[in-house]
C-alpha cells in the first residue's frame, strides 16, 4: 500500500490537531462536570472564573450517597440491565435470523412492522403500558422494566442485516445434515454472529441502563430505584446541588464508559458488519 | 488490522463470548429470575399501591420536611400498630406518578398535594372524604381559609398539614450598599412604586439583577398576588368564569412587565424559567421572592458564603396580599385502610403533631392555636415572625380562586399567558384577554 | 489481500438464494419462522401495539387520566388543526430535526474520515468522540442544562471573562433552539462516526487509489468517490436521526421547558405538557397518534427507497 501523501501519521498533522481540537470541545462539558463535582457549592458560580476545583474535595459524593442510597440504586441498575440485555440480545438474533433466512409469506410486513415500533414515542404510550403493566401485577418488581421492553427494533433491525451476509450455503450444509431450525440457530449462526453479539450487548446495556422515563413511573419502591431515578432526586425543587448532582451523573457514565472501552474494536467491528445498507 | 479471508472470518478469535460465555450469561441471568435479587420476586401487594396491614404514603420532601415525616409516622405507628411505608419522589414527577396510579386502581393510601392541586383530585372523585371519619370539632381547630380550601361541595377531603407564604428576601450587604431601607412592619411594607425604586438601586451588570420573583411553574399563581393587592380577581366571585380583564389586573400586568422590560428580573425567571432561589445562591439577584420552605436549603448556602440576608415584607398597594402556600395530606378513596388512614390524618395535622413539623420544616401552621400562640422556630425565628406575619395577608378571596378544582389546568394557562407577556413582549390588552379565554375555557 | 477476496468477504447483503432450492422445505419452514418470531411478536404485540391501539382510542375521548371520560369522536384532531402551539412545536421539531441530523452526519463524516488513517492514540480518539452517545439522556440534559446556564453556566461565564456579552440561552428563541442543537450533536456526532468508519471499512482501497493516479485531489475523490459510496449508509442514518429527532424529549424538557413562550416545545414535549401537567389525555394522545403518523410515512418512503436499491443490486 502507498503511504499517503498528505499529512502524516505523527501528531503534527492538520489531520491530528483538528482531531484533537475536537476532542477537547467534546469533552469540556465532562471536563467541568468533573471540575463541578469536586467543588464545594460555594466557590462554585460566583467569584472569578477558575477552570480546575480550587480545593478539591470528595464532599459532594459523601452528600450525595448520605441523601440517597446509591449504592443500592447501582446494583439495582446492573441488575435490571444485565437480565434485559441477556434477554433483548436473545430475543433479536432469532428475529433478525429468521427475518434473515427464511421465507414465507407476510416476512416483509412483519419486518416493516417491527420496524414501525421505532416511531412511537414512549411519553404517549406511558399511560396504557403502565394500565397494563399494572394489571399483570408487575409494578414494582424488576419485570416491569425488564419485559415491556425486552422486544426491541433496532436490534433486530442490526441482526437481521449481519445475518443477511451469512452465507446460505452453510445453513444449507448444517440441514441437509439433519439438523433442526434451533441447532442450526445455536451451532452455526450464533458462532458466526460474535461481532454482531458484541454490538447488541454493549448498545441494549447502554439503553438499558440509561432508562429513565419508564423505571419512574413504574417502580415506586425506593429500594428498587435504578441510578437516574436518584439523579432525577438530586435535582430537588429545593435548590439543586450542582456538585453531587454532576459528581452522580459522571458516576453513573463510569460502568458504560468501561463496557464501551472494553469493546470498543468489537463494536466498531460489528457495526462494518452489520453492513448498514 | 489484517483480515483474513473466506468463511473463516465468521468464526475468527476476534470475539471474546464463546457459547460457553453465553451459557454462563443466561444461566447466571435464570439464577436472578428465580428470585435471588428482591426486585425479581413478583411481589403483589407490595411497593406503594394501597394494601392490608400498612399505610403507603407518597410525597417529595426535603431533607427536614422527611425527617420530620418519619419521626411523626413512626410516633403514630408506635401507637396504632399500623406501619407507614414512605414513597419518595421528585416534586416535578409526584402528580404523574399518582395520576398513572389511579388509572391503574394501585394508588396509595395517602399522597401528599397542593392546595392548588387538590381539588383535581376531589372533583375526580379520587379522594377518601373525611368528613364523618375526624373527630368531632377536629376540623374547626383549623383556620378558616384552610379549613375551606381542602373542602369540596361542603366535604372534607383532606387535612390541611401546613401553609406557606413568600417574603421578600435581601442580602444584606448588597442592600446597604445601595442605600436601601427595608421596611420592618407589615403597615409600613413598600408600595409598588416604593419597591421599584428601591430595586432599581441595586446593581444591575451583564450577569446581575435587582432581583427575582416565584412564579414559575407551579408558583405561576403567585403572580395574582399583585392582582389581588390591587383589589382585584382572576376569577370571578361565582368562581365560575374570568374576572379578566380588569383594571387591577391591568395595572399589576403593566408593573410586573415592567420589571423585565427595564432589566430587572433575570430574562430565565419568566414562568416557564427556572426556580429563582438558586439565583440568590449565586449573587445574581440581591433580591429574591421566596417561600420559608427555602430556609433550611438558603440559610446553610448563604452561611457558607458568609453572607448575612434578611426578609422584608411583600409590597403592598391597595391592600396588602400574599400566595397561598403549603400543602394538604389526603387519603384516596381506594384505599383499603380508610380507617386509619384517617386516624394517621388526624393526628398528623393535629396541634401537637402539626408544631412540631411546622418547627423542624420551619414551615407555617394551619391550625388557629398554633396561629395564636405562635411557635419556636429553631431557624431564623426572626425572619419566621415576619412569615407568620405575612400569612395574616392570605385573603379568603384568593384562597377561594386558587383552590377551585381546576385550578391546576388555570394555573398551566398562566405560566403559558405570562410568559408571553415577560419574554414575548404581548401587549397586556391581549395577555388578557388570551387568559380569560383560556379560564373560561378550563372553568366549563 | 486481493481486491477478489475482499469482495468475497464484503458484507454486501447477499441476494437470496434461487427460490427453487428452497421450495421443497418452504411450508414447514413457514411453520418454524412464524413460531421462532412468536416470542418478539408476542411482546411487541401486548406491550407496544395494544398501548398504541389504547392511544388512538384515547384521542377519541376528552379524558384526564381518572374520573368520567367523554367520547369526542374527532374532536381533539379538530382542536389540534386550529391549535396554534401545536403547528408550532411542529415547525420546532422540523426544524430541530433539519439542523442537528445534516449537522452532527457531516461533522460525524468528517470526523470518520480523519480518522480512517492510521493515528497514534486512534483508539482513544474515537472512545472520546463516542462518548457522549453513551451518557444517558438525563444527565445530558442536566449537564447541557448546566452548562448553558444563562446566567451562571460556564459558557457565558466564558463569554464574559474575554469581554463579550452572554448569549439568552434560555430566554430567547434563537439561542435557546441553538443550545438544543448543540447539545444534540454532541451526543450524535460520535455515533455518526462510528457507523461512518464501519461504513468506510467497506469503501475499497482501490477506488481512492485509482482516483489519486488519476490526478483528482482528495476534496474530488470525497465529492465523487466516497460519498455516494456511502449514500446508504447516510439514508440509514438520516432516518434513525429523524425518528429520534421527532422524539426528543429529555434535552428540551430539563433545559428550556419548551420556552422561551413556544420558541422550543417539541411535539412530544407538547404531548408530555398537555396530558401530564394540563392533564388532557386525550388531546395528548391525539399529539402522539399525529407524531407517530408523521414519522410512520417519512420510514416507509425509505422503506420504498431501500428495495428499490436492493432490487437493483
Amino acid at each position: 500500500m502507498t503511504t499517503p501523501r498528505t499529512g502524516g501519521a505523527g501528531w503534527l498533522s492538520w489531520r491530528a490537531v483538528a482531531l484533537v481540537l475536537g476532542a477537547l470541545v467534546m469533552l469540556f462539558p465532562l471536563y467541568w462536570m468533573l471540575v463541578t463535582a469536586f467543588s464545594d457549592t460555594g466557590t462554585l458560580t460566583s467569584g472569578p472564573l477558575r477552570l480546575w476545583p480550587q480545593h478539591p474535595t470528595l464532599e459532594a459524593f459523601r452528600r450525595a450517597f448520605g441523601l440517597l442510597p446509591f449504592g443500592r440504586f447501582f446494583v439495582n441498575s446492573a441488575a435490571i440491565a444485565l437480565v434485559a440485555m441477556a434477554l433483548s440480545v436473545t430475543l433479536n438474533l432469532l428475529a433478525g435470523y429468521v427475518l434473515a433466512k427464511y421465507r414465507f409469506r407476510g416476512r416483509q410486513a412483519v419486518f416493516v412492522l417491527i420496524l414501525s415500533t421505532l416511531m412511537i414515542p414512549v411519553q404517549v404510550v406511558m399511560v396504557p403500558q403502565f394500565q397494563l403493566v399494572a394489571g399483570l401485577g408487575w409494578v414494582d418488581s424488576y419485570w416491569s422494566v425488564i419485559v415491556p421492553r425486552a422486544a426491541e427494533a433496532f436490534g433486530i433491525f442490526l441482526c437481521r442485516q449481519f445475518m443477511l451476509g451469512i452465507p446460505d450455503e452453510v445453513l444449507e450444509a448444517a440441514r441437509i445434515d439433519g439438523a433442526g431450525h434451533l441447532r442450526v440457530f445455536w451451532s452455526v449462526v450464533l458462532p458466526m454472529s460474535r461481532p454482531l453479539i458484541a454490538v447488541l450487548v454493549i448498545l441494549t446495556f447502554m439503553y438499558r441502563w440509561n432508562e429513565f422515563a419508564w423505571p419512574l413511573i413504574v417502580l415506586n419502591d425506593q429500594s428498587l430505584f435504578t441510578v437516574p431515578i436518584g439523579l432525577a432526586f438530586l435535582q430537588g425543587q429545593y435548590g439543586t446541588d450542582y456538585p453531587a448532582l454532576m459528581g452522580m451523573a459522571l458516576l453513573s457514565t463510569l460502568p458504560i464508559v468501561a463496557v464501551f472501552a472494553f469493546f470498543q474494536r468489537q463494536f466498531v467491528e460489528g457495526v462494518a458488519r452489520s453492513g448498514l445498507r | 488490522m489484517p483480515r483474513s479471508h473466506g468463511v473463516n472470518t465468521w468464526t475468527s478469535a476476534t470475539g471474546r463470548f464463546g457459547r460457553r460465555a453465553f451459557l454462563a450469561a443466561s444461566a447466571a441471568g435464570v439464577a436472578a429470575l428465580s428470585g435471588c435479587g428482591t426486585g425479581f420476586a413478583l411481589r403483589s401487594g407490595d411497593g406503594s399501591g394501597s394494601a392490608e396491614g400498612r399505610l403507603s404514603f407518597t410525597l417529595w420532601a426535603g431533607e427536614a420536611e422527611l425527617t420530620a415525616f418519619r419521626a411523626l409516622a413512626d410516633e403514630w405507628s408506635a401507637g396504632s400498630g399500623v406501619p407507614v411505608v414512605f414513597n419518595v419522589v421528585p416534586f416535578g414527577e409526584l402528580l404523574t406518578g399518582i395520576d398513572a396510579n389511579l388509572a391503574s386502581d394501585r394508588a396509595p393510601d395517602l399522597f401528599r398535594v397542593t392546595y392548588q392541586d387538590i381539588g383535581l383530585y376531589a372533583d375526580g372523585g379520587a379522594l377518601l372524604d373525611l368528613t364523618d371519619r375526624l373527630p368531632a370539632g377536629y376540623a374547626d381547630g383549623f383556620t378558616e381559609a384552610f379549613r375551606r380550601a381542602v373542602t369540596h361541595q361542603g366535604r372534607l377531603y383532606g387535612v390541611p398539614h401546613h401553609t406557606d407564604t413568600s417574603l421578600v428576601l435581601f442580602d444584606t450587604e448588597a442592600v446597604r450598599a445601595a442605600g436601601i431601607t427595608p421596611p420592618t412592619t407589615l403597615d409600613t411594607a413598600w408600595s409598588w412604586d416604593e419597591f421599584t425604586d428601591a430595586a432599581r438601586r441595586l446593581p444591575t451588570r451583564a450577569d446581575q439583577f435587582a432581583f427575582g420573583v416565584n412564579w414559575q411553574q407551579a408558583g405561576a399563581y403567585r403572580w395574582l398576588n399583585w392582582v389581588a393587592q390591587r383589589g382585584g380577581r382572576l376569577l370571578d366571585d361565582g368562581l365560575t368564569g374570568p374576572a379578566v380583564p380588569n383594571r387591577a389586573a391591568r395595572d399589576a400586568l403593566a408593573l410586573t412587565q415592567s420589571f423585565f422590560d427595564e432589566g430587572l428580573v433575570p430574562p430565565t425567571t419568566s414562568t416557564k424559567g427556572s426556580y429563582v432561589d438558586e439565583l440568590f445562591t449565586t449573587q445574581t439577584i440581591g433580591m429574591v421572592f421566596a417561600g420559608d420552605f427555602l430556609l433550611p436549603t438558603l440559610d446553610p448556602a448563604l452561611t457558607a458564603q458568609g453572607r448575612d440576608y434578611g426578609a422584608t415584607f411583600l409590597p403592598r398597594d391597595e391592600t396588602a396580599a400574599a400566595d397561598l402556600g403549603g400543602n394538604a395530606v389526603v387519603a384516596t378513596a381506594t384505599s383499603v385502610n380508610a380507617e386509619a388512614a384517617a386516624d394517621f390524618l388526624a393526628f398528623l395535622a393535629g396541634d401537637d403533631a402539626q408544631a412540631r413539623f411546622c418547627q423542624e420544616a420551619v414551615v407555617l401552621p394551619t391550625r388557629t392555636a398554633l396561629v395564636e400562640r405562635g411557635l419556636d422556630y429553631p431557624l431564623r425565628p426572626d425572619l419566621m415572625e415576619l412569615f407568620v406575619q405575612q400569612a395574616t395577608t392570605i385573603t379568603p378571596e384568593l384562597v377561594e380562586q386558587v383552590t377551585v378544582p381546576q385550578f391546576n389546568a388555570v394555573n398551566t394557562a398562566l405560566v403559558d399567558r405570562l410568559e408571553q407577556a415577560f419574554l414575548g413582549g404581548d401587549d397586556p390588552a391581549e395577555v388578557l384577554d388570551g387568559l380569560a379565554d383560556d379560564v373560561e375555557g378550563r372553568l366549563s | 489481500m486481493t481486491a477478489a477476496a475482499q469482495t468475497a468477504v464484503t458484507t454486501l447483503p447477499t441476494p437470496s438464494t434461487p427460490a427453487r432450492r428452497r421450495r421443497r422445505g418452504a411450508g414447514r419452514d413457514a411453520l418454524a419462522a412464524w413460531g421462532l418470531l412468536t416470542p418478539n411478536l408476542l411482546l411487541f404485540g401486548v406491550f407496544l401495539l395494544l398501548p398504541l391501539a389504547a392511544t388512538f382510542w384515547l384521542s377519541l375521548y376528552r379524558s384526564s387520566g381518572f374520573g368520567p371520560r367523554e367520547f369526542v369522536g374527532t374532536g381533539n384532531y379538530r382542536e389540534l388543526a386550529g391549535d396554534g402551539t401545536f403547528w408550532r412545536s411542529a415547525l420546532n421539531t422540523a426544524v430541530y430535526a433539519g439542523i442537528t441530523v445534516p449537522v452532527s452526519l457531516v461533522l460525524g463524516l468528517g470526523v470518520a474520515l480523519a480518522m480512517n488513517r492510521p493515528l497514534r492514540g486512534r483508539g482513544f480518539l474515537r472512545a472520546v468522540y463516542y462518548l457522549p452517545y453513551v451518557i444517558s439522556g438525563v444527565v445530558v440534559a442536566v449537564a447541557g442544562r448546566y452548562v448553558f446556564n444563562e446566567n451562571v453556566g460556564i459558557v457565558n461565564r466564558l463569554l464574559r471573562a474575554v469581554g463579550l456579552p452572554g448569549v439568552a440561552w434560555q430566554s430567547e428563541a434563537v439561542p435557546a433552539m441553538t443550545a438544543l442543537v448543540l447539545i444534540s450533536v454532541w451526543t450524535k456526532v460520535g455515533f455518526a462516526m462510528v457507523v461512518y468508519l464501519a461504513a468506510l471499512q467497506n469503501v475499497p482501497k482501490e477506488y481512492l487509489e485509482a482516483a489519486s493516479t488519476d490526478g483528482a485531489n482528495r476534496w474530488q475523490q470525497l465529492r465523487h468517490i466516497v460519498v455516494p459510496l456511502l449514500r446508504p449508509t447516510t439514508v440509514f442514518l438520516v432516518v434513525l436521526g429523524v425518528i429520534e429527532s421527532f422524539q426528543v424529549f429529555d434535552v428540551v424538557y430539563v433545559l428550556t421547558g419548551g420556552g422561551p413562550g413556544n420558541a422550543t416545545e417539541m411535539l412530544v414535549t407538547y404531548a408530555y405538557a398537555e396530558g401530564f401537567d394540563a392533564r388532557r389525555q386525550g388531546y395528548a394522545a391525539a399529539i402522539g397518534v399525529l407524531t407517530y403518523l408523521v414519522v410512520l410515512v417519512l420510514t416507509a418512503l425509505w422503506w420504498r427507497r431501500q428495495k428499490a436499491q436492493e432490487a437493483a443490486q
